[in-house]
């Protein structure tokens, strides 16, 4: 066996084992909890650091806005 | 919760003291019917020599011949054994009580910890989990494959697994390095280029212009390149 394929044995070895753990430890009320609030931070932590791939999303909302606002502005007095 | 009483030091301490106690008790009985028994065997022969009585100077002399027990000095080594053993009684339950105060010291020390460790364990673990694991897993899921960017041409990894499904992205691992030692499966070499056309297997070197992809921009979409980031 050489190196590139130990590495490839323990790569799924390593994760079928977390995932294995994970799995135990999450049927525990305590372990359920630590898991669900991990993960609860790590989607806020991705939010947060890909706001600018978001803002698009916002750009829906504040549109009609600054139409109406233009609106607004030409509107005749 | 149901409790269990810990054995402490000071109990298994208790347990041995009283076994010693009851042997010495079975012991010192032994004693006294010895005691008894020769005392009925001297009786016998005070009897045959003439019943003396302690006044007399007969008894006396049978006691200086050891005919006959010497009661006086008999109470005494009684009285002496009885003290002995009242004073290594007090002493035991000194060292009882004092094992007994420190299990007590540490039990009143340490429970707190436990306690207040078992009471914040309840507490985390009476936190609601609205919608579960799998619903924040999906979450994960969506923003990892589809909203986050992982290479410099702003591909997602959705983006990247369906170049993989039609063929216009490779694992860089698949692909032999040339001039280059085994690289552990981690991406290395020159990626600037783009790949061998994947409509000519049989060339070796980059067939595509440049100038090609350039103009065949909208068709390919801008996706025509190297995977290179990790999933």
């Amino acid at each position: 066996m050489n190196t590139q394929e130990t590495n490839v044995y323990m790569f799924v070895v390593s994760w079928v084992l977390m995932i294995g753990l994970l799995t135990l430890f999450n049927r525990t009320r305590f372990g359920h909890v630590l898991i669900y609030y991990s993960l609860l931070l790590m989607i806020l932590l991705i939010l947060v650091s890909e706001y600018a791939q978001l803002t698009p999303l916002l750009s829906g909302i504040e549109t009609p806005a600054a139409l109406n606002a233009q609106l607004y502005t030409n509107m005749p007095k | 919760m149901a409790t269990h009483k810990r054995k402490t030091q000071a109990d298994e301490f208790l347990a041995e003291y009283n076994i010693k106690q009851d042997a010495q008790d079975a012991q010192a009985d032994q004693d006294a019917q010895d005691a008894q028994d020769k005392t009925d065997a001297d009786k016998e022969v005070a009897d045959f020599v003439g019943k003396p009585t302690p006044e007399t100077q007969a008894h006396k002399d049978a006691v200086k011949e050891g005919i006959v027990p010497d009661d006086k000095a008999a109470e005494q080594e009684q009285a002496k054994v009885v003290q002995i053993q009242d004073r290594a009684r007090k002493q035991a339950a000194n060292n009882a009580t004092f094992a007994q105060r420190r299990a007590q010291n540490i039990k009143t020390a340490t429970d707190p910890i436990i306690r207040k460790g078992a009471q914040v364990v309840d507490y985390v673990g009476a936190a609601k989990t609205v919608g579960g694991v799998g619903l924040l897993l999906v979450i994960l899921f969506l923003l990892l494959f589809i909203v986050v960017r992982v290479n410099a041409a702003g591909n997602t990894r959705l983006q990247q697994l369906w170049s993989m499904l039609n063929g216009r992205a490779t694992l860089t691992g698949a692909v032999t390095p040339t001039g280059i030692e085994s690289n552990g499966g981690g991406a290395s070499g020159d990626f600037s280029a783009a790949p061998n056309n994947p409509f000519n297997g049989t060339s070796s070197t980059n067939t595509f212009p440049s100038a090609t992809l350039a103009q065949d921009a909208s068709t390919f979409a801008g996706s025509y390149r190297t995977y290179t980031g990790g999933i």
